[in-house]
Protein backbone atom coordinates (compact mmCIF):
# COMPACT_ATOMS: atom_id res chain seq x y z
CA UNK A 1 0.00 0.00 0.00
CA UNK A 2 1.11 3.58 -1.16
CA UNK A 3 -1.42 5.61 -1.75
CA UNK A 4 -5.03 5.81 -0.28
CA UNK A 5 -7.89 7.29 -2.79
CA UNK A 6 -10.00 9.25 0.48
CA UNK A 7 -12.22 11.14 -2.30
CA UNK A 8 -12.79 9.35 -5.69
CA UNK A 9 -13.43 12.81 -7.60
CA UNK A 10 -15.21 12.67 -10.64
CA UNK A 11 -13.09 10.14 -12.41
CA UNK A 12 -9.63 8.96 -11.46
CA UNK A 13 -8.29 6.67 -13.51
CA UNK A 14 -5.14 4.87 -13.76
CA UNK A 15 -3.83 5.71 -17.37
CA UNK A 16 -0.84 5.01 -19.76
CA UNK A 17 0.47 7.92 -22.18
CA UNK A 18 -0.68 6.10 -24.92
CA UNK A 19 -3.13 3.36 -26.39
CA UNK A 20 -2.57 -0.37 -25.15
CA UNK A 21 -3.49 -3.12 -26.56
CA UNK A 22 -1.99 -5.82 -25.46
CA UNK A 23 -3.05 -5.18 -21.63
CA UNK A 24 -1.79 -8.10 -18.96
CA UNK A 25 -4.78 -6.83 -16.78
CA UNK A 26 -8.18 -7.83 -17.99
CA UNK A 27 -11.04 -5.79 -18.01
CA UNK A 28 -8.82 -2.68 -17.65
CA UNK A 29 -8.92 -0.55 -20.27
CA UNK A 30 -5.62 1.60 -21.15
CA UNK A 31 -6.80 3.73 -24.24
CA UNK A 32 -4.07 6.77 -23.23
CA UNK A 33 -4.43 9.14 -21.41
CA UNK A 34 -7.16 12.29 -23.15
CA UNK A 35 -4.41 14.64 -22.67
CA UNK A 36 -0.95 12.45 -23.72
CA UNK A 37 1.83 15.30 -23.22
CA UNK A 38 0.86 16.37 -19.82
CA UNK A 39 1.70 13.15 -18.57
CA UNK A 40 4.65 12.47 -19.89
CA UNK A 41 5.63 16.35 -18.55
CA UNK A 42 4.72 14.94 -14.84
CA UNK A 43 6.85 11.98 -15.38
CA UNK A 44 9.70 13.55 -17.02
CA UNK A 45 9.75 15.94 -13.78
CA UNK A 46 9.88 12.96 -11.02
CA UNK A 47 12.43 11.43 -13.28
CA UNK A 48 10.53 8.57 -14.35
CA UNK A 49 10.62 7.39 -18.20
CA UNK A 50 8.23 9.46 -19.79
CA UNK A 51 5.66 6.45 -20.66
CA UNK A 52 4.97 5.21 -17.28
CA UNK A 53 1.22 5.12 -16.41
CA UNK A 54 0.25 8.25 -14.50
CA UNK A 55 -3.44 9.40 -12.34
CA UNK A 56 -5.65 10.61 -15.10
CA UNK A 57 -8.20 12.85 -12.89
CA UNK A 58 -11.21 14.42 -14.74
CA UNK A 59 -13.53 17.54 -13.24
CA UNK A 60 -13.09 17.17 -9.81
CA UNK A 61 -9.86 15.43 -8.92
CA UNK A 62 -9.54 12.81 -5.74
CA UNK A 63 -8.46 13.08 -2.35
CA UNK A 64 -5.01 11.49 -1.91
CA UNK A 65 -2.99 10.27 1.04
CA UNK A 66 0.60 9.16 0.97
CA UNK A 67 1.25 5.73 3.47
CA UNK A 68 5.29 6.77 2.58
CA UNK A 69 7.51 9.13 1.69
CA UNK A 70 8.01 10.25 -2.51
CA UNK A 71 8.35 12.61 -5.30
CA UNK A 72 5.54 14.01 -6.90
CA UNK A 73 4.32 16.19 -9.94
CA UNK A 74 1.46 16.95 -11.77
CA UNK A 75 0.47 18.46 -14.67
CA UNK A 76 -2.51 19.50 -17.17
CA UNK A 77 -4.80 22.19 -16.02
CA UNK A 78 -4.55 24.86 -13.84
CA UNK A 79 -5.25 23.24 -10.86
CA UNK A 80 -3.91 25.00 -7.28
CA UNK A 81 -3.06 21.55 -5.41
CA UNK A 82 -2.70 21.32 -1.30
CA UNK A 83 -0.40 19.06 0.29
CA UNK A 84 -1.70 19.29 3.89
CA UNK A 85 -1.23 22.35 4.51
CA UNK A 86 0.39 23.81 1.94
CA UNK A 87 -0.27 24.96 -1.63
CA UNK A 88 0.97 23.40 -4.43
CA UNK A 89 1.01 24.06 -8.42
CA UNK A 90 1.42 22.39 -11.64
CA UNK A 91 4.49 21.59 -13.16
CA UNK A 92 6.73 21.26 -10.63
CA UNK A 93 8.45 19.06 -8.37
CA UNK A 94 7.33 17.94 -4.77
CA UNK A 95 8.43 15.76 -2.07
CA UNK A 96 5.42 14.49 0.29
CA UNK A 97 5.51 12.73 3.10
CA UNK A 98 4.17 9.61 5.06
CA UNK A 99 0.53 10.85 6.10
CA UNK A 100 -0.02 13.98 4.06
CA UNK A 101 -3.06 14.53 2.06
CA UNK A 102 -3.02 15.61 -1.23
CA UNK A 103 -6.43 17.64 -2.51
CA UNK A 104 -7.19 20.05 -5.78
CA UNK A 105 -9.14 23.44 -5.56
CA UNK A 106 -11.33 24.40 -8.90
CA UNK A 107 -9.32 25.27 -12.02
CA UNK A 108 -9.16 28.49 -13.55
CA UNK A 109 -7.60 26.40 -17.28
CA UNK A 110 -8.15 23.19 -18.37
CA UNK A 111 -10.09 19.48 -16.89
CA UNK A 112 -8.09 17.54 -15.78
CA UNK A 113 -4.47 16.47 -14.46
CA UNK A 114 -2.19 14.10 -14.23
CA UNK A 115 -0.23 13.22 -11.25
CA UNK A 116 2.97 10.87 -11.47
CA UNK A 117 4.88 9.53 -8.33
CA UNK A 118 8.33 8.87 -8.83
CA UNK A 119 9.35 5.08 -9.36
CA UNK A 120 6.16 4.45 -10.93
CA UNK A 121 2.54 3.14 -9.53
CA UNK A 122 0.25 -0.08 -10.16
CA UNK A 123 -3.43 -1.02 -9.25
CA UNK A 124 -4.05 -4.64 -8.50
CA UNK A 125 -8.10 -4.38 -9.28
CA UNK A 126 -9.98 -1.95 -11.72
CA UNK A 127 -7.81 1.04 -12.83
CA UNK A 128 -10.82 3.09 -12.75
CA UNK A 129 -10.46 4.00 -8.83
CA UNK A 130 -13.12 5.16 -6.06
CA UNK A 131 -12.79 5.84 -2.38
CA UNK A 132 -10.60 3.25 -0.29
CA UNK A 133 -8.99 2.08 -3.22
CA UNK A 134 -5.41 1.69 -2.92
CA UNK A 135 -2.75 2.15 -5.37
CA UNK A 136 1.05 0.64 -5.13
CA UNK A 137 3.94 2.47 -5.53
CA UNK A 138 6.00 0.43 -7.91
CA UNK A 139 9.63 1.71 -6.83
CA UNK A 140 11.31 0.77 -9.86
CA UNK A 141 14.06 3.84 -8.96
CA UNK A 142 16.95 4.59 -10.84
CA UNK A 143 19.85 6.48 -10.30
CA UNK A 144 18.50 9.33 -11.36
CA UNK A 145 15.48 8.71 -8.63
CA UNK A 146 17.82 8.13 -6.01
CA UNK A 147 19.59 11.67 -6.71
CA UNK A 148 15.99 13.56 -7.41
CA UNK A 149 14.82 11.78 -3.91
CA UNK A 150 18.76 12.99 -2.29
CA UNK A 151 17.99 16.24 -4.01
CA UNK A 152 14.47 16.39 -2.38
CA UNK A 153 15.25 15.14 1.80
CA UNK A 154 15.09 18.69 3.46
CA UNK A 155 13.77 20.73 1.14
CA UNK A 156 9.79 20.33 0.34
CA UNK A 157 9.89 21.67 -3.28
CA UNK A 158 12.21 23.45 -5.76
CA UNK A 159 12.08 26.70 -6.42
CA UNK A 160 11.40 26.10 -10.42
CA UNK A 161 8.85 24.82 -12.75
CA UNK A 162 7.65 24.81 -16.02
CA UNK A 163 6.25 28.10 -16.54
CA UNK A 164 2.65 28.46 -18.20
CA UNK A 165 4.50 30.36 -21.15
CA UNK A 166 6.12 27.58 -22.01
CA UNK A 167 3.30 25.72 -22.47
CA UNK A 168 0.95 28.12 -24.37
CA UNK A 169 1.84 27.27 -28.02
CA UNK A 170 0.12 23.76 -27.31
CA UNK A 171 -2.61 24.67 -25.30
CA UNK A 172 -4.20 28.26 -25.42
CA UNK A 173 -5.27 28.46 -28.72
CA UNK A 174 -8.65 27.57 -29.81
CA UNK A 175 -7.86 26.40 -33.42
CA UNK A 176 -7.78 22.70 -34.08
CA UNK A 177 -6.82 21.27 -37.87
CA UNK A 178 -8.78 19.09 -38.83
CA UNK A 179 -7.39 16.86 -41.73
CA UNK A 180 -9.47 16.65 -44.60
CA UNK A 181 -10.83 13.62 -46.31
CA UNK A 182 -11.25 13.30 -50.32
CA UNK A 183 -14.82 12.12 -50.64
CA UNK A 184 -16.20 15.50 -47.93
CA UNK A 185 -16.82 18.72 -50.00
CA UNK A 186 -14.74 21.66 -50.51
CA UNK A 187 -18.13 23.16 -48.93
CA UNK A 188 -18.84 21.28 -45.60
CA UNK A 189 -15.18 22.22 -44.45
CA UNK A 190 -15.83 26.09 -45.71
CA UNK A 191 -18.63 26.03 -43.52
CA UNK A 192 -16.80 24.53 -40.64
CA UNK A 193 -14.50 26.82 -40.62
CA UNK A 194 -16.90 29.84 -40.90
CA UNK A 195 -17.75 29.84 -37.21
CA UNK A 196 -16.88 29.29 -33.89
CA UNK A 197 -18.46 26.28 -32.02
CA UNK A 198 -19.04 25.89 -27.98
CA UNK A 199 -17.78 22.49 -26.45
CA UNK A 200 -21.59 21.55 -24.91
CA UNK A 201 -20.49 18.39 -22.84
CA UNK A 202 -17.84 15.83 -22.76
CA UNK A 203 -19.23 12.24 -21.88
CA UNK A 204 -16.47 10.86 -20.24
CA UNK A 205 -13.37 10.03 -22.22
CA UNK A 206 -15.42 9.37 -24.94
CA UNK A 207 -16.39 12.19 -27.38
CA UNK A 208 -16.74 16.41 -27.22
CA UNK A 209 -20.36 17.29 -28.40
CA UNK A 210 -20.14 21.08 -29.87
CA UNK A 211 -23.09 23.51 -30.56
CA UNK A 212 -22.93 25.99 -33.50
CA UNK A 213 -23.14 25.83 -37.46
CA UNK A 214 -24.91 23.02 -38.94
CA UNK A 215 -23.13 20.90 -41.36
CA UNK A 216 -25.79 19.74 -43.75
CA UNK A 217 -24.09 16.81 -45.43
CA UNK A 218 -24.10 12.67 -44.99
CA UNK A 219 -21.99 10.68 -46.26
CA UNK A 220 -21.76 7.26 -47.97
CA UNK A 221 -23.34 4.67 -45.85
CA UNK A 222 -20.15 3.15 -44.44
CA UNK A 223 -19.40 1.89 -41.20
CA UNK A 224 -16.10 3.87 -40.47
CA UNK A 225 -13.37 3.28 -37.46
CA UNK A 226 -13.61 4.93 -34.10
CA UNK A 227 -10.55 7.32 -34.20
CA UNK A 228 -9.06 9.18 -31.62
CA UNK A 229 -9.45 12.69 -32.94
CA UNK A 230 -12.09 11.88 -35.47
CA UNK A 231 -14.73 14.04 -36.40
CA UNK A 232 -18.07 12.46 -37.04
CA UNK A 233 -21.29 14.45 -37.79
CA UNK A 234 -24.19 13.85 -35.31
CA UNK A 235 -27.39 15.81 -35.60
CA UNK A 236 -25.62 17.81 -38.49
CA UNK A 237 -23.04 19.16 -35.48
CA UNK A 238 -19.86 17.74 -35.34
CA UNK A 239 -18.98 15.25 -32.44
CA UNK A 240 -15.45 15.05 -31.47
CA UNK A 241 -13.87 11.20 -30.65
CA UNK A 242 -11.99 11.04 -27.71
CA UNK A 243 -10.00 7.52 -26.39
CA UNK A 244 -12.68 5.62 -25.41
CA UNK A 245 -15.35 6.55 -28.50
CA UNK A 246 -16.69 3.23 -29.67
CA UNK A 247 -14.31 1.40 -31.90
CA UNK A 248 -16.55 2.25 -35.04
CA UNK A 249 -19.20 3.84 -35.97
CA UNK A 250 -21.93 4.74 -38.25
CA UNK A 251 -21.70 8.39 -38.10
CA UNK A 252 -20.66 10.49 -40.81
CA UNK A 253 -16.67 11.06 -40.80
CA UNK A 254 -15.58 14.44 -42.42
CA UNK A 255 -11.80 14.39 -40.86
CA UNK A 256 -9.50 13.70 -38.13
CA UNK A 257 -7.82 16.09 -35.75
CA UNK A 258 -3.77 15.36 -35.66
CA UNK A 259 -2.02 14.25 -32.32
CA UNK A 260 -0.98 17.72 -32.02
CA UNK A 261 -3.62 19.36 -31.09
CA UNK A 262 -5.64 16.55 -29.10
CA UNK A 263 -3.47 17.37 -25.97
CA UNK A 264 -5.33 20.88 -25.87
CA UNK A 265 -8.78 19.45 -26.80
CA UNK A 266 -8.43 16.98 -23.89
CA UNK A 267 -8.35 19.83 -21.37
CA UNK A 268 -11.70 21.22 -23.59
CA UNK A 269 -14.58 21.98 -20.89
CA UNK A 270 -18.19 22.90 -21.09
CA UNK A 271 -18.52 26.13 -22.57
CA UNK A 272 -14.78 25.96 -24.06
CA UNK A 273 -14.65 27.51 -27.87
CA UNK A 274 -13.58 25.44 -30.79
CA UNK A 275 -12.41 26.71 -33.87
CA UNK A 276 -11.48 24.32 -36.87
CA UNK A 277 -8.93 25.05 -39.65
CA UNK A 278 -9.03 21.74 -42.54
CA UNK A 279 -5.74 21.21 -43.59
CA UNK A 280 -4.03 17.94 -45.90
CA UNK A 281 -2.33 16.10 -44.43
CA UNK A 282 0.78 16.83 -45.73
CA UNK A 283 0.44 20.70 -43.82
CA UNK A 284 -0.64 17.64 -40.58
CA UNK A 285 2.36 15.88 -40.54
CA UNK A 286 4.85 19.53 -41.38
CA UNK A 287 3.14 20.77 -37.69
CA UNK A 288 3.12 17.07 -36.11
CA UNK A 289 7.14 17.30 -36.38
CA UNK A 290 7.45 20.61 -35.18
CA UNK A 291 5.68 19.64 -32.48
CA UNK A 292 7.82 16.77 -31.22
CA UNK A 293 11.05 18.70 -31.88
CA UNK A 294 9.20 21.28 -29.82
CA UNK A 295 8.26 18.41 -27.16
CA UNK A 296 11.88 17.21 -27.25
CA UNK A 297 13.44 20.64 -26.29
CA UNK A 298 11.45 20.98 -23.42
CA UNK A 299 12.15 17.68 -22.28
CA UNK A 300 16.13 18.22 -22.62
CA UNK A 301 15.09 21.84 -20.61
CA UNK A 302 13.98 19.96 -17.55
CA UNK A 303 16.80 17.34 -17.65
CA UNK A 304 19.15 20.41 -17.55
CA UNK A 305 17.20 21.78 -14.80
CA UNK A 306 17.19 19.14 -12.62
CA UNK A 307 21.00 17.96 -13.64
CA UNK A 308 21.51 21.92 -12.86
CA UNK A 309 19.39 21.32 -9.30
CA UNK A 310 21.61 18.42 -8.55
CA UNK A 311 25.09 20.05 -9.00
CA UNK A 312 23.72 23.06 -6.75
CA UNK A 313 22.74 20.09 -3.67
CA UNK A 314 26.29 18.65 -4.33
CA UNK A 315 28.26 22.17 -3.83
CA UNK B 1 -10.79 5.48 -51.84
CA UNK B 2 -7.32 5.40 -49.77
CA UNK B 3 -6.62 8.61 -47.11
CA UNK B 4 -4.94 10.04 -44.47
CA UNK B 5 -7.35 9.46 -41.95
CA UNK B 6 -5.11 12.22 -39.40
CA UNK B 7 -1.78 12.25 -39.40
CA UNK B 8 -1.20 8.87 -38.02
CA UNK B 9 -3.88 6.36 -39.75
CA UNK B 10 -4.26 5.62 -43.45
CA UNK B 11 -7.68 4.12 -43.99
CA UNK B 12 -8.59 2.25 -47.35
CA UNK B 13 -12.54 2.35 -47.97
CA UNK B 14 -14.45 -0.09 -49.70
CA UNK B 15 -18.00 -2.25 -50.39
CA UNK B 16 -18.25 -4.80 -47.33
CA UNK B 17 -17.83 -7.53 -49.76
CA UNK B 18 -14.23 -6.08 -50.69
CA UNK B 19 -12.94 -5.16 -47.37
CA UNK B 20 -14.22 -9.19 -46.09
CA UNK B 21 -11.84 -10.16 -49.05
CA UNK B 22 -8.96 -8.20 -47.85
CA UNK B 23 -9.60 -9.39 -44.23
CA UNK B 24 -9.57 -13.29 -45.32
CA UNK B 25 -6.17 -12.72 -46.71
CA UNK B 26 -5.19 -10.74 -43.81
CA UNK B 27 -5.87 -13.07 -41.48
CA UNK B 28 -4.31 -15.58 -44.25
CA UNK B 29 -0.75 -14.16 -44.30
CA UNK B 30 -1.09 -10.71 -43.11
CA UNK B 31 -1.55 -9.24 -46.66
CA UNK B 32 2.52 -10.02 -46.64
CA UNK B 33 3.24 -6.64 -46.13
CA UNK B 34 6.16 -6.33 -43.72
CA UNK B 35 6.90 -3.49 -42.48
CA UNK B 36 7.93 -1.99 -39.40
CA UNK B 37 6.33 1.15 -39.32
CA UNK B 38 2.72 -0.14 -39.75
CA UNK B 39 1.81 -0.95 -36.11
CA UNK B 40 -1.88 -2.01 -35.90
CA UNK B 41 -4.36 -2.70 -38.40
CA UNK B 42 -7.88 -2.39 -37.77
CA UNK B 43 -10.78 -3.61 -39.53
CA UNK B 44 -14.63 -2.53 -39.67
CA UNK B 45 -17.12 -3.50 -42.28
CA UNK B 46 -16.24 -0.99 -45.13
CA UNK B 47 -12.49 -0.03 -44.17
CA UNK B 48 -9.19 -1.12 -43.12
CA UNK B 49 -6.79 1.27 -41.16
CA UNK B 50 -3.01 1.08 -40.75
CA UNK B 51 -1.61 2.58 -37.87
CA UNK B 52 1.66 4.55 -38.07
CA UNK B 53 4.29 7.21 -36.68
CA UNK B 54 4.34 9.97 -39.23
CA UNK B 55 7.78 10.36 -37.03
CA UNK B 56 9.40 7.60 -37.39
CA UNK B 57 8.90 7.15 -40.92
CA UNK B 58 9.89 10.75 -41.39
CA UNK B 59 13.00 10.17 -39.68
CA UNK B 60 13.93 6.71 -40.67
CA UNK B 61 12.77 6.64 -44.36
CA UNK B 62 14.24 10.50 -45.12
CA UNK B 63 10.85 11.61 -46.39
CA UNK B 64 8.72 14.60 -45.70
CA UNK B 65 5.48 13.16 -46.84
CA UNK B 66 5.16 9.96 -44.46
CA UNK B 67 1.58 8.90 -45.55
CA UNK B 68 2.19 8.34 -49.39
CA UNK B 69 5.06 6.08 -48.01
CA UNK B 70 2.49 4.46 -46.22
CA UNK B 71 0.13 4.61 -49.09
CA UNK B 72 2.67 3.85 -51.64
CA UNK B 73 3.52 0.89 -49.57
CA UNK B 74 0.00 -1.01 -49.01
CA UNK B 75 -2.50 0.37 -51.70
CA UNK B 76 -0.97 -1.80 -54.40
CA UNK B 77 -1.36 -4.90 -51.86
CA UNK B 78 -4.96 -3.90 -51.42
CA UNK B 79 -6.23 -2.97 -54.86
CA UNK B 80 -4.56 -6.63 -55.95
CA UNK B 81 -6.79 -8.13 -53.24
CA UNK B 82 -9.33 -6.20 -54.12
CA UNK B 83 -9.17 -7.17 -58.09
CA UNK B 84 -8.93 -3.47 -58.92
CA UNK B 85 -5.45 -2.71 -60.38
Amino acid sequence: MSLIIQEGGLLTILQTVDKQTNSKQKNNEYNGAVDSLSPMLANKLVGNDVNEPTLEMSGQPAVIQFTEPTIIAYSGGDFNGRVSEEYIQPNRIYHVDRGDVLSFQGSTRGSRLYLAIAGGIAVEKSNVLQSGDEVTMRRNYTALHDEIFHMMSNKRKVSWGIGIYSLVEVYLSDIYHIVKRPDVPAEVYERLEEREYTVTREENRIQLSVEGQEIDFVGAACVSPGVLGGVYLENNLPTIALNDFDAETELTHIGTIPSYHMHKLGQKRRGSKIKFKAVDSDAAHAETYGHYLWVNSLFKAIDYKISKELVKEKM
Amino acid sequence: MIFANGDKIITYQEDASVIKNIKAQFDKDNLNIDNPHIGEVVFTKNTVSFYYDPVEVMENENTIEPAAYIIALVKPVLDSVSGRK
